[in-house]
């Protein structure tokens, strides 16, 4: 092939690709191609001699078309011969229809067929794919042959009926004076069901090929889509976990067509399209690295999930959700592929709908002992969760990239992962609007043991009457037990309305949708509430231009009860001793306060957000396409925190604090995708480019007033004293990128990128930083040495290698000094004086994460099983460390600058096995299993720097190389000879304190398609956690272990020793497995619920933590909850971020609700 | 070339024209605010005069808080028993690199205050402030290298190696030097620029420049370390009142004055006024508390003569023509040229003595009393060790408390330590690639 001839074949390609919609004419077939060779394409020779067409190829067809759009019949050609057709959409004719009948001719013969008088050909550019090209300008295009193509040309209508009646459409082109045609319509309804179950499939999309006209199945699985034009077409229906069904359906002028599908379950999908960050979509087949897609509404479908952070819990192998509490309303920490910061963030940056929101932590006051501070963010208890604004109703699905190799593409801070969240949408279309309406109560309660206590009555406790009343009359040795919390707990309510409509029209689409939400937690204290509303458009003025809109507000109050390491109601109960005398005051046992004097603290959150996202998606040419997102998060919160007088919080005088925290995030992002075949090659060639922008802004206003008489008043200004404070902070992010994506017969792909960062946050000697991306994707099945095997239906394989960044503190780089007030040695006054507050480094950068992963994804025995296996090794490059300087150098007490020093590694293997063992009609099993395993090491400081211990109340956990980050080291009790004390050990490494090994296995069984029950369990192991909850308790001499005559004097003295000498007994390994999540939906036979006016009716009955099935070592309640909640590592530049311990933490509760879903 | 190639050629190159444009921007785009942080190309560049100097003052402040405290236990000027603090170190002189009220709280808040001063007095050059404010920052400078050369034994100064103590009184001096000439007329720069000179001269046993100097210190020169009375955590931190904290007047029964019982109750100088009538029990988490009595305000502190107990808002006297006295007089008795002779050293003592409530001295070490006469004018203004170091490595007159330590119970074990000078911190060596 000469370098002319290729040339010439890739013009012709993206000639074809730029072709304009044809005006109409007299004389239809003829003047469509004439039009399309006027409008786009030079006269030239050349395009006779595109070399390939006219040759043949293909297997056998077989045709029976009757005027059908030539779009559809090109298609249900491909679809006979197993060809990948590759066309433009533009520059078919658009109301042409096709006749044809042949049986058992060759592809290319077919295709010759029905492009006959077209001007356009057949081209195979691989075994498997065809290109339709441009023929040779013909000089006179004959009318076609009436037994090939049938024209029709219906008289004018007199005036247009009125949209959608009969759904005719009026077309005109007054510049070219053809006259109106009007396309006589129908409706086509029908339903999607699962193949082999039955089961109806909510929320498959239905679209006739080549048009824009789509349905999304009701509740019901049913569609219907009219105004249809008279004809034949061809309809394909999808959805998530199945395979594609096409069906072709003959649609007469104001009937009514039925077409039901029936689609066969996919455990892979290569064609599904994700999204990559570049321009449009990408196919899964050309991406080299693992993505892992969440579909929500299924999930949301199944189960109750109260907020994002849930639905993403043991769903997705490599990401772990590292609960804190069970209090409605806490964040959690995510992490994906571990922890690859020592000093920066390791949470991953969430997009939604491609407008990147705030995801972190924080807004509230922690439920600590400390007062709040100006700038304090470290310490224990629990914290607000951004996310939980976002009502998982609302969302489709979730992408997750999961580190460096795949989030290249994101920049400077996407080290740690992206989460991509795909709200519903509307289809465009007439239709239908489609109500889905869900009811929901429940209850919300502590669902665990609430814990007894134990008395030995000595001897002692006998002899003391006025303190031990209950160990009165009782022989020596008698053991008391009592439990003090029942009383404490109440069993929350819950309710959940939700309402949503979807539709869409001509040229638009809308969704929208309202929520109410409410869960109370087991103390009065503690509760959580959103309303929300979302309203999403779509506007398709072209096929050149569509537009997007997507609005969300939400309001939400979150109250935390003082829990953790705050005074608290679980620690005055749990250390009070059964026998004892009340305190004064009191009639029950509690160490501490009663219940209704915690019950006074409040802590709480409000919040209102609006997140706004417009996307402009603009093709000029059908090889060129454009994508840009403006979009703001806005959220406004005020906390409150306040302490009643009396005795039992700090300050006792009573405390009230108020912040007001704003969080502005807006995003800018431009991308585009040229596509095309590169220059003397058949290769195809993807090339995109893009920048984004992103803009955080974060302001608080704080005012504290401390001293109140009495607790009628709680503001600040009725306090004694009264301070206030502010904060700042604002960040401003630039990126850009291009990548090239090459493909070779549609089964190879290998994909470069590399991406150019700017941020305020960098030192001020880092100019730009580079991120480059290599990937490669194979898609081995459909090479022909493998067609033959019958079990194997798609394998791909994978690599991937490249680097994102994770950006450090925003002011790392700067040496800053604060003002500060001081009294003047000479007048006496107070004045302001400047103190050095931070020592910056200018060569501050982000940390760079380097990620290799290989991996598979298989579909097996009728794609019936899948398998996505991926293994990947991600280093953390030029880790931030924070370096302590000298005192006599930095003039700091504990001064310390950030530096590009260190190197952590995170290693694993993810699996996700996806099958359906069992569909038929009587009983269908679907069934997930994921796995992943990943193990966390810091590889060095990079400086001279000796292990990093901390901990609270004992030193138990150290950063050490060679280590996992913050890995337990711990202390065996040792008698000391000389005192008869048990003192520490030596310190011995125990293991990582965070989960090296998950599993998660949801089963979903369908009887006679309309009783399902869903159940999740999940494993998280390989790790362990400081009980120290039950050392207090052991300490105190009130926990069962020392209260056991048949526990040696030795192990009761062990237990009790101070936890600096015995935190090996108490650090214990917290591998288990829990009940997630079980539902029991039944849906009505639609018979029966047309009789209630519904589409669909279906009862759910719903469990979440519904217990444990395994947790063998670790005597607390729940091995999940830490006590510092989401304290990010670095948050406070120290090692107080990593601390986990159990302390006074409440475990995750159980919720049980039952809803009614309908539809109509 | 055809049409749609040009197109996408066109398209192309659009796309680079675009991101060449962003990359243009970029660092317009890229400029944040930040309200709540003065930079450090800020704070040079002018406008920030008092605040800077302010700021040498303050945190020399801290500073010397930390070390009239410290001192004053390790001296037996005064116990301290704040529950946060293990002073017992200090009061025991048992001080070891990584004793926590060392390493953590002490050492960084002294060398603190000179880099803050050397750095400020950087930036009000830069910032083109008035030689006077220069002055200012170079001599708190100054009086911050003279706590670390009075308390330490050897002293890295800037992230370098360890510095013997004449060195860094070298260091002290030079600063003050530089101070003297940008004082110009302003009196009080001037007379606190000559007598951290005298004192760093008078340490290194240079008697005749320590004389020298100080003659030029009127004699009612005064320069004080200021507080601010307050109980509030937050407002400490505010406002660098660390003396409230960290010396522990929580309430008297944290503050005691150290020495034995026995001996206290034997004087009656009215310079250091204590109740006679209350006894505090000290280190009362220990099986054997220590005793002592419950000071009023010294000499050296503001509010004196009123016998009252300390408050933590008393303003200290760190410099005064009173100590330039007390130089020239023990210079002038070591053998110092150009000072007092033995007569007017005599008056002095005397009229000291006066002060105190005690009549004409009538014995013959005059040596001796003017030491005693130099512990109760500056007492506890963190003057005695370096004072016990100086009479020690000059002199060879150890007045340490040695053996076992007084106010205890008889039976109890403590006996003194070894600490008589400040060893560098831990944080110090294990950040410093010098040790």
């Amino acid at each position: 092939m000469g370098t002319k001839t290729v040339g010439s074949l890739a013009c012709a390609v993206l000639a074809l690709c730029a072709a304009a919609p044809p005006a109409a004419g007299q004389g239809r077939v003829a003047r469509v191609a004439a039009q399309v060779q006027h409008a786009r394409m030079p006269a030239s020779p050349a395009w006779a001699a595109v070399e390939g067409v006219g040759q043949p190829f293909g297997g056998t067809v077989t045709l029976a078309l009757d005027g059908v759009p030539l779009e559809a019949a090109l298609l249900e050609v491909a679809r006979q011969a197993q060809l990948r057709l590759t066309y433009s959409r533009e520059a078919l004719p658009p109301q042409l229809r096709v006749s044809a009948h042949a049986t058992a001719i060759r592809a290319s013969d077919a295709f010759a067929l029905v492009l006959q008088g077209t001007g356009l050909a057949a081209l195979s550019t691989s075994p498997s794919r065809v290109t339709i090209v441009r023929r040779a300008p013909a000089p006179e295009p004959a009318p076609r042959e009436p037994e090939v193509a049938v024209v029709s040309d219906p008289p004018p209508a007199p005036a247009p009926p009125p949209f959608p009646a009969r759904a005719a459409e009026v077309r005109a082109d007054a510049a070219t004076g053809f006259a109106p045609a009007v396309v006589l319509a129908g409706t086509i309804h029908g339903t999607v069901t699962e193949a082999g179950s039955g089961r109806p499939l909510n929320g498959a999309l239905v679209a006739i090929a080549g048009s824009q006209r789509t349905a999304v199945t009701g509740a019901g699985g049913e569609y219907t889509l009219t105004g249809v034009p008279a004809g034949r077409h061809l309809l394909r229906a999808s959805m998530i976990g199945h395979r594609t069904a096409e069906l072709t359906v003959e649609v007469a002028d104001g009937a009514v067509a039925a077409a039901s599908f029936q689609l066969a379950t996919a455990a892979v999908q290569l064609d599904r399209l994700v999204v990559t960050g570049t321009a449009g979509a990408t196919e899964r087949r050309a991406i080299g690295n693992a993505v892992t897609t969440i579909d929500a509404a299924e999930i949301t479908d199944r189960v109750v999930n109260n907020t994002v952070t849930e639905l993403l819990q043991a769903k997705a192998p490599g990401v772990t959700i590292l609960q804190s509490s069970g209090s409605p309303g806490t964040a959690s920490n995510i992490r994906i592929r571990g922890v690859g910061s020592l000093a920066a963030s390791s949470e991953p940056v969430i997009y939604v709908d491609g407008v990147r929101v705030q995801s972190n932590a924080g807004g509230s006051f922690r439920n600590n002992w400390q007062t709040p501070q100006p700038g304090q963010l470290a310490g224990g208890g629990q914290t607000a969760s951004a996310l939980d604004a976002i009502n998982p109703d609302d969302i489709e699905s979730v992408e997750v990239i999961k580190g460096p190799a795949a989030s290249t593409l994101y920049g400077a801070d996407a080290a740690n992962g992206v989460i991509q969240i795909i709200t519903k949408k509307g289809r465009p279309g007439s239709q239908a609007l489609q109500w889905n309406a869900r009811l929901q109560g429940g209850r919300t309660d502590w669902g665990l043991d609430t814990r007894t206590s134990f008395t030995t009555c000595d001897a002692a406790r006998i002899s003391q009457p006025t303190e031990w009343p209950g160990c009165q009359g009782v022989a020596p040795g008698t053991v008391l037990r009592e439990n003090f919390l029942d009383g404490a707990l109440r069993t929350g309510q819950l309710r959940n309305l939700a309402l949503s409509v979807r539709g869409g029209g001509e040229g638009y689409s809308f969704f929208g949708a309202l929520d109410s939400d409410r869960e109370q937690g087991v103390f009065p204290n503690s509760e959580e509430k959103r309303a929300g509303a979302r309203a999403n458009f779509a506007f398709y003025p072209s096929h050149t231009v569509d537009f997007a809109v997507n609005l969300s507000y939400a309001q939400t109050r979150t109250a935390f009860p003082s829990t953790d390491n705050g005074p608290n109601v679980l620690e005055a109960a749990w250390t009070y001793q059964p026998g004892r005398a009340p305190q004064p005051g009191q009639t029950y046992g509690y160490n501490g306060g009663t219940p209704d004097q915690y019950d006074r603290y409040d802590n709480s959150l409000r919040g209102d957000r609006v997140t706004l996202g417009t996307t402009l998606n603009y093709r000029p040419f059908p090889w060129f396409r454009n994508r840009l997102t403006v979009g703001g998060d806005i959220s406004a919160r005020q906390a409150n925190r306040y302490v009643p007088p009396g005795g039992i919080f700090a300050p006792t005088v009573g405390q009230m604090t108020q912040g007001t925290p704003r969080n502005n995030l807006y995003t800018v992002d431009y991308a585009g995708t040229v596509e095309g075949t590169l220059p003397l090659t058949s290769l195809s060639s993807a090339f995109s480019f893009g920048a984004q922008y992103n803009h955080t802004e974060y302001r608080n206003t704080v005012a504290q007033g401390t001293g109140f008489p009495t607790d009628l008043v709680s503001n600040v200004t009725s306090a004694t004293v009264r301070q206030s404070w502010d904060e700042f902070l604002e960040v401003k992010n630039l990126g850009m990128f291009v990548q090239e994506q090459v493909g070779w017969k549609d089964r190879l792909f290998v994909t470069g990128a590399v991406r150019m960062d700017n941020s305020s946050i960098f030192g001020d000697n880092i100019d730009h930083l580079f991120y480059p991306k290599l990937a490669l994707s194979y898609v081995l099945s459909e090479e022909p040495f493998l067609q033959h095997v019958g079990w194997l239906d798609n394998l791909k394989l994978r690599a991937a290698w490249g680097q994102a960044g994770n950006a450090p503190d925003p002011f790392a780089k700067l040496t800053t000094y604060s003002l500060v007030q001081v009294v003047d040695p000479v007048s006496g006054e107070v004045v302001s004086a400047t103190r050095l507050t931070t020592l910056g480094n200018p060569d501050v950068k982000p940390e760079r994460g380097s990620e290799l992963e290989l991996g598979l994804d298989a579909g097996l025995l009728g794609n019936r099983l899948g398998v996505e296996f991926t293994w990947y090794d991600k280093t953390t490059h030029n880790a931030l460390m924070s370096v302590p300087l000298s005192p006599s150098e930095a003039g700091i007490a504990g001064g310390a600058q950030f530096r590009n020093l260190g190197e952590i590694n995170n290693r694993g293997v993810e699996l996700a096995l996806t099958g359906s063992p069992v569909q038929t009609r009587l009983l269908s099993w679907d069934a997930r299993l994921g796995v992943s395993t990943n193990h966390n090491r810091l590889v060095r400081f990079g400086y001279d720097q000796e292990p990093i211990v901390f901990g609270v109340t004992t030193l138990n956990q150290r950063h050490v190389e060679g280590y996992p980050l913050a890995g337990y080291w711990v202390h065996d009790p040792v008698l000391d000879p000389a005192t008869h004390d048990y003192v520490a050990s030596e310190a011995r490494y125990l293991g990582p304190s965070t989960p090296t090994r998950e599993a998660a296995l949801a089963n979903t069984f369908t009887i006679l398609g309309n009783l399902r029950l869903f159940t999740l369990f999940d494993y998280k192991g390989g790790y362990y956690l400081l009980n120290m909850t039950d050392w207090r308790r052991c300490a105190a001499g009130l926990c069962e272990a020392v209260n056991d005559p048949g526990v040696s004097a030795e192990r009761r003295a062990q237990l009790m020793a101070g936890l600096g000498a015995n935190d090996a007994l108490y650090t214990q390994r917290a591998d288990h497995a829990k009940f997630r999540d079980a539902s029991l939906t039944y849906t009505f036979p639609r018979r029966l619920s047309r009789r209630f006016g519904t589409d669909r009716l279906a009862f759910t009955l719903a469990g979440h933590n519904l217990g444990y099935l395994w947790k063998p070592d670790y005597t607390g309640l729940d091995p999940e909850v830490t006590f510092n909640g989401i304290n990010q590592p670095g948050e406070d530049g120290q090692a107080f971020g990593w601390t986990r311990m159990d302390y006074w933490t409440v475990p995750m509760t159980r919720r049980i609700t039952a809803s009614v879903d309908v539809s109509f | 070339m055809n049409r749609i190639e040009t197109q996408r050629r066109a398209a192309l190159a659009a796309a680079a024209l675009l991101l060449a444009a962003a990359a243009v921007a970029c660092s317009d785009a890229l400029s944040v605010e930040r309200p709540g942080q003065i930079t450090d190309g800020q704070v040079g560049g002018g406008g920030l005069t008092d605040a800077l100097v302010a700021g040498a003052e303050g945190e020399f402040h801290v500073a010397f808080n930390w070390v009239a405290n410290s001192g004053a236990a390790a001296s037996d000027e005064a116990i301290f028993t704040h529950g946060w603090t293990p002073w017992e170190e200090y009061d025991r002189r048992t001080l070891t690199p990584a004793s926590p009220a060392w390493d953590g709280i002490g050492y960084p808040w002294m060398q603190r205050a000179r880099v803050t001063g050397v750095r400020n007095a950087q930036k009000l050059v830069e910032g083109k402030a008035s030689g006077v404010a220069v002055a200012h920052a170079l001599n708190y400078a100054g009086f911050s290298t003279l706590l670390l050369a009075d308390y330490l034994c050897e002293v890295p100064l800037n992230g370098g190696p360890k510095l013997p103590r004449a060195q860094v009184y070298d260091s002290a001096i030079a600063l003050f030097n530089q101070a003297l000439p940008l004082a110009g007329a302003d009196a009080e720069m001037t007379n606190l620029a000559n007598l951290g000179i005298a004192r760093a001269y008078l340490n290194k046993n240079d008697l005749a420049h320590a004389i020298e100097y100080a003659k030029k210190v009127p004699a009612g020169f005064e320069a004080w370390v200021r507080f601010q009375d307050s109980n509030n955590f937050d407002d400490w931190v505010q406002k660098y009142n660390l003396f409230y904290r960290t010396s522990g007047f929580i309430s008297p029964s944290e503050f005691s004055l150290a020495l034995d019982p026995a001996e206290w109750a034997t004087k009656r100088d009215l310079r250091v006024p204590f109740n006679t009538d209350v006894q505090q029990r000290m280190f009362t988490s220990n099986p054997y508390p220590r005793l002592g009595y419950i000071p009023f305000v010294p000499s050296s502190f503001k509010g004196w003569p009123v016998q009252d107990t300390i408050t933590g808002g008393a303003d200290i006297r760190f410099a005064s023509g009173l100590e330039a006295r007390y130089i020239i007089a023990e210079a002038s008795l070591y053998g110092g040229t150009g000072g007092w002779s033995g007569a007017q050293v005599l008056a002095f003592i005397n009229e000291r003595r006066a002060v105190g409530g005690f009549g004409p001295y009538a014995g013959a070490d005059l040596k001796g009393e003017l030491r005693e006469q130099r512990k109760m004018d500056l007492f506890f203004a963190g003057y005695r060790v370096p004072d016990l170091i100086r009479y020690k490595q000059f002199h060879g007159i150890d007045e340490w408390p040695k053996g076992k330590m007084g106010g205890y119970p008889a039976d109890a074990p403590y006996t003194y330590g070894s600490t008589e000078c400040w060893p560098v911190a831990q944080s110090e060596i294990n950040t410093n690639p010098n040790f």
